[in-house]
């Protein structure tokens, strides 16, 4: 599970290799930007990102989880938009040393990922959305998120939109602990 | 209204009792499941009542029914109706303002059925069935291939609509909610769709600028069927509207909008019975019952069965809707490939 979860469904995600998950929301760097602005005006983000090789290719998610979807999608999907983006921008920011010099929050897996080829992968996790949602609610992610995926050349079928056995079955949960 | 419709081996339709119809009834099926043999037969049974005593006509209920099978399904003899491995006769059973019409026959039928019962009596209103291809570029032929040359091609449903356009746009006040429906088409179709007396052809005005209809888009085409029907008063409050396939030529936009303007007119009373495979026209539809509060009885096919539901209560379990949800699930598997 990863270690500072606000609620019984971010208490879900992993285990992972130690090393590959980064909890950003709970970073320190994150902590000194936010402890700058003023209350309501924090830089936005999501909860981790999960650095993962299969057939010999990396790829990075930012994961969002919330336990519920919305009722007013329009709105939810842009503060999801935003957390995302914010994400991706400080993450690599954080690699490329723009707030300290050692990267220490970042561990040597992230650190020694080459990003220039790394595939990102933008993740709304829903705890309890039926499957019938998910296709529209992907699909306003997806507009939502053109800009960034443009920016950095992200493919738009890298952003998705899962529920909790979306998320099971793509190894994001791997234990059914709910403690 | 049609409040019931039962079919007893009825061509592919083996055995089928839908109850409790509403105004805007769904029937929702891959092709060949048998979506429009059902509405032809329900628009069949229709016909025969509203042509039954009107006017002067003297034919029989059964004489008018067993013409209107031959000519709307054009098999060489009506008997070739009955299900191929069925060894009981055909049966339709309607039930219209809660009184029935029914009718039964068997394989060897040529043309007279002798078993009818019409406890409807006739009818004054009339119903239409708008058939999945355009009907205007192909007006005057279907006239003349029916009409003059007497030949099988076009069936009763395109003869009947060609036929009901004929009919002259008529003045004075109509129904405000068929005036509210004839604007908002009119604003779809961005210009007029009118008969041109001398020239004999349909043709699109849009300012000062004419379009023969032939050079016209396919949904400018089917949006004009309905505003010319609801123009000349062809269509009244209580009539019936059988749509096939309502998607094809519009785009998703207008699909909506082409059914916001169904549901305005089901509520000031025309019953609507739509075939579709489009997810877009089943999810519109839902979201009409939910925001109304409104029965749309489903009938959906699958797995070799109907099975009923209503918008109402749910989305249908239909391979339509779960072939959606297949597309997403493919899309999140390539983002994890």
């Amino acid at each position: 599970m990863i270690t500072h979860p606000k609620n019984d469904f971010e208490r879900m995600f992993g285990p992972y290799p130690d090393g590959h998950c980064f909890e950003i929301e709970s970073s320190a760097i994150l902590k000194k930007i936010n402890d700058k602005a003023k209350q309501g005006e924090g830089v936005k983000i999501a909860e981790f990102l999960l650095l993962r090789t299969a057939n010999g290719k990396s790829s990075i998610s930012i994961i969002e989880a919330k336990s519920s979807a919305p009722k007013n999608a329009d709105e939810y999907i842009n503060d999801v938009q935003e957390k995302l983006s914010n994400s991706l921008s400080l993450f690599i920011a954080i690699y490329l040393q723009r707030h300290s010099k050692n990267n220490s929050e970042l561990s040597d897996f992230f650190k020694q990922t080459e990003l220039s080829n790394v595939s990102f992968i933008l993740i709304l996790a829903l705890q309890n959305c039926e499957k019938s949602r998910l296709p529209p609610l992907q699909d306003k992610l997806k507009n939502a998120l053109k800009k960034t995926a443009r920016i950095w050349n992200i493919n738009l079928n890298s952003v998705i939109v899962l529920n909790e056995a979306g998320a099971k079955k793509h190894g994001l949960i791997t234990s059914i602990t709910t403690q | 209204m049609i409040n019931r419709i039962t079919l007893n081996n009825f061509g592919p339709l083996d055995r089928l009792d839908w109850q409790k119809l509403g105004k805007i009834n769904l029937i929702v099926g891959n092709n060949s499941s048998g979506k429009t043999f059902l509405l032809k037969a329900m628009y069949s049974a229709m016909r025969t009542l509203e042509e039954y005593k009107r006017g002067d006509d003297q034919r029989k209920a059964s004489e008018i029914l067993a013409e209107k099978l031959y000519w709307t399904f054009q098999s060489e003899k009506i008997g070739d109706l009955v299900s191929k491995q069925a060894d009981s006769p055909l049966l339709l059973e309607l039930t219209l303002d809660d009184k029935t019409f029914d009718y039964s026959f068997g394989k060897d039928t040529i043309k007279s059925i002798s078993t009818v019962e019409n406890n409807v009596g006739s009818r004054a209103s009339n119903s239409i069935f708008l058939p999945a291809k355009e009907v205007l570029s192909l007006h005057n032929i279907i006239l003349k291939s029916r009409e003059q040359d007497k030949v099988f091609g076009f069936d009763d449903t395109y003869l009947d609509l060609a036929r009901a356009l004929r009919l002259p746009t008529a003045r004075g006040n109509n129904y405000p909610e068929f005036a509210q429906s004839r604007l908002q088409l009119e604003e779809m179709l961005d210009g007029k769709v009118e008969y041109d007396e001398i020239s004999g052809r349909w043709q699109f005005k849009k300012g000062k600028q004419k379009f023969q209809i032939g050079v016209t888009a396919e949904g400018i085409k089917k949006i004009a069927l309905l505003d010319t029907l609801l123009g000349n008063r062809y269509l009244d409050r209580n009539s019936v509207v059988f749509i096939d396939e309502l998607e094809s030529a519009l785009h998703p936009v207008a699909i909506s909008k082409f059914i916001d303007i169904i549901a305005m007119l089901a509520s000031r009373g025309i019953q609507f019975f739509i075939a579709s495979h489009s997810y877009f026209v089943v999810k519109k539809l839902f979201l009409i019952a939910q925001e109304q509060k409104l029965s749309v009885p489903v009938l959906s096919y699958q797995d070799n069965e109907w099975l009923q539901s209503d918008l109402l209560e749910e989305m249908p379990d239909n391979p339509i809707i779960n072939e959606s949800i297949r597309l997403y699930e493919e899309e999140v598997d390539l983002a994890f490939k």
